[in-house]
């Protein structure tokens, strides 16, 4: 049995409950601050708001799960190298041996984790509330190609069936004498006659998909019409006016702090 | 009106002619076949026998899907399937394929919703789609397995939600293309099952198979095609039976074949059985006698 991809968790938190094309709001309004904004308790404030968020939403023993294994392997080594050997850095804080830490250095690693904590919670929070069916759904009301939902669904749940298919291929070559040791040369090389099973067993099963999907009227230029229903409430539009909006407002915040300093 | 086919023949796009000099490249010739409503045909041949290619070109995959070289003409309930794409006839004709795993769409985590993506395709209102989802469910006899994840489910059950997909749309005509060859003897019984009932239903079915022992049960009538060709059409019973039916890469059924032994032997003197029952039967009455 294989996992799914999806991360998604079930949920009755009003996040849950919100039209997805709002959170995506959110997020990308997150992204535009998170890349505009350079002040680190700015930035911070935002990360805080979106852990409350997620605390709302029930899912952060999920949040922490993909956390500790998605961010922390950024965060550290960045913050490790930029602290200590930061290009220009002059003013030390704190030395050991022929290693210091740096004023400029730590302040650029922190600025810089500073964003990602903002933006990357953020897309966890989306992962983690939004069903992609619902997400392919809100999507196409909104206009998007009902191919473009399709494509980004599909992709996430195959993946794992995918890695299977070549786990499976790994297996029996290994059994016939392969050998996956030695150095990296070595093993990219004994990798690569794995790649043509692999490659054109995908594409022989996307064409029975793509067969499947014709004779379920996936190319019927029908409106499509969902079973699961996915509401788009004015409190819906209301928030994305007021995400909007407060993005505006805090980058205009930023740039003024910016200026005036 | 059914399924008419007259005089089709088909080139894959990839074909070489001169790689099979017998055939010409041509995976299906100057095919002649009429199907009536509420039939069941079952098409019987070896691996490369053109099955398949049958099966694709029965509801408009051939030729919009898979181009080629085709002559002749295909109508179902008179419409021309060269003339019409294939997704207009799926309230006509849907097909159902060997892989089951590879019919999951990908993009539902329950059966439910993959059973919801063809009636959702077609735009009806969300209460209709709900009961032929309830309806296609019930006849492929996967309701407790509404919740489940499809690609976490045993070949059988991916099969059988394959075929609820489609039923959902509610086809005149079902199409199955070898649905039983990845599966274990407990899901091929659980195919057979449902077929048999669609049949019982009153639903036209065209099932391409290998196993001529339930074909013998389940069929009102058999074509053999070999090298892309038909060679012979009618009842199991004149099919099944025939003394030629080896030489055209098909093995009878094994009551048949246990008969068709005694037979030569002077030990059976009754019409050659095709099912285990009729079998059984005349067995009683041989050792008996």
């Amino acid at each position: 049995m294989q996992k799914s991809a999806l991360a998604f968790v079930p949920g009755d938190s009003f996040i849950h409950h919100l039209n997805p094309i709002t959170i995506v709001t959110y997020v990308l309004g997150v992204t535009v601050l998170g890349i505009g904004i350079s002040q680190i308790w700015l930035l911070l404030i935002i990360f805080v708001f979106n852990l409350l968020l997620i605390m709302e939403a029930r899912v952060m023993r999920s949040f922490l799960y993909m956390f500790i294994r998605v961010t922390l392997p950024i965060i550290i080594p960045m913050f490790i190298i930029d602290s200590l050997f930061y290009p220009g850095s002059k003013t030390i804080l704190y030395s050991f041996g022929p290693l210091a830490i740096r004023y400029e250095g730590l302040m650029f690693a922190l600025t810089v984790i500073s964003r990602l904590l903002s933006i990357l919670s953020a897309y966890f929070l989306m992962v983690l509330v939004i069903h992609p069916r619902d997400l392919m759904i809100a999507l196409g009301e909104h206009g998007v190609s009902p191919k473009v939902g399709y494509l980004m669904l599909a992709t996430l749940q195959l993946i794992p069936y995918i890695q299977q298919t070549a786990e499976r291929i790994l297996d029996a070559q290994r059994s016939r004498g392969l050998s996956l040791k030695g150095s990296l040369v070595k093993r990219i090389k004994s990798y690569l006659p794995l790649m043509a099973p692999v490659v054109m067993g995908s594409f022989s099963s996307l064409e029975i998909r793509a067969m499947a999907l014709e004779v379920r009227g996936f190319n019927l230029p029908i409106k499509r019409v969902y079973i699961r229903e996915v509401l788009d409430t004015p409190k819906d539009s209301r928030l994305r006016f007021v995400i909007i909006s407060g993005a505006v407002l805090l980058l205009a915040l930023s740039i003024y702090l910016r200026v005036r300093a | 009106m059914g399924i008419q086919i007259k005089d089709v023949s088909y080139r894959y796009p990839t074909a070489d002619a001169r790689a099979d000099s017998t055939r010409g490249g041509w995976a299906l010739a100057h095919i002649d076949l009429s199907i009536k409503d509420g039939e069941l045909l079952a098409v019987l041949g070896r691996n490369g026998s053109g099955k398949s290619t049958l099966c694709l070109l029965m509801n408009g995959l051939i030729p919009h899907f898979f181009k080629g070289k085709m002559y002749g003409e295909v109508t179902i309930n008179g419409r021309n399937t060269a003339e019409v794409e294939p997704s207009d006839l799926v309230t006509e004709i849907s097909v159902v394929f060997q892989n089951p795993f590879d019919q999951l769409t990908g993009s539902a985590s329950t059966v439910y919703d993959e059973v919801a993506i063809g009636p959702e395709n077609l735009g009806f209102p969300r209460e209709e789609s709900k009961a032929r989802i309830k309806q296609a469910l019930v006849d492929a006899g996967i309701t407790e397995l509404v919740d489940r994840d499809p690609f976490q489910l045993s070949g059988g059950q991916q099969q059988r939600v394959a075929i609820a997909s489609v039923l959902a749309m509610r086809p005149k005509i079902l199409v199955l293309d070898e649905p039983t060859s990845q599966l274990d003897p407990v899901g091929t019984d659980e195919v057979f099952e449902v077929i048999h009932r669609l049949h019982s239903q009153g639903m036209t079915i065209i099932l391409a198979e290998h196993k001529v022992d339930a074909i013998a049960e389940l069929a009102d009538r058999v074509a053999v095609l070999k090298e892309g060709s038909i060679q012979c059409v009618g009842s199991p019973k004149e099919i099944l039976t025939r003394p030629d039916l080896e030489a055209m890469g098909i093995l009878p059924p094994r009551c048949t074949d246990l008969a068709m032994r005694l037979e030569s032997q002077g030990i059976w003197q009754h019409d050659l059985p095709l099912s285990i029952a009729e079998t059984a039967r005349g067995l009683q009455e041989v050792l008996c006698r």
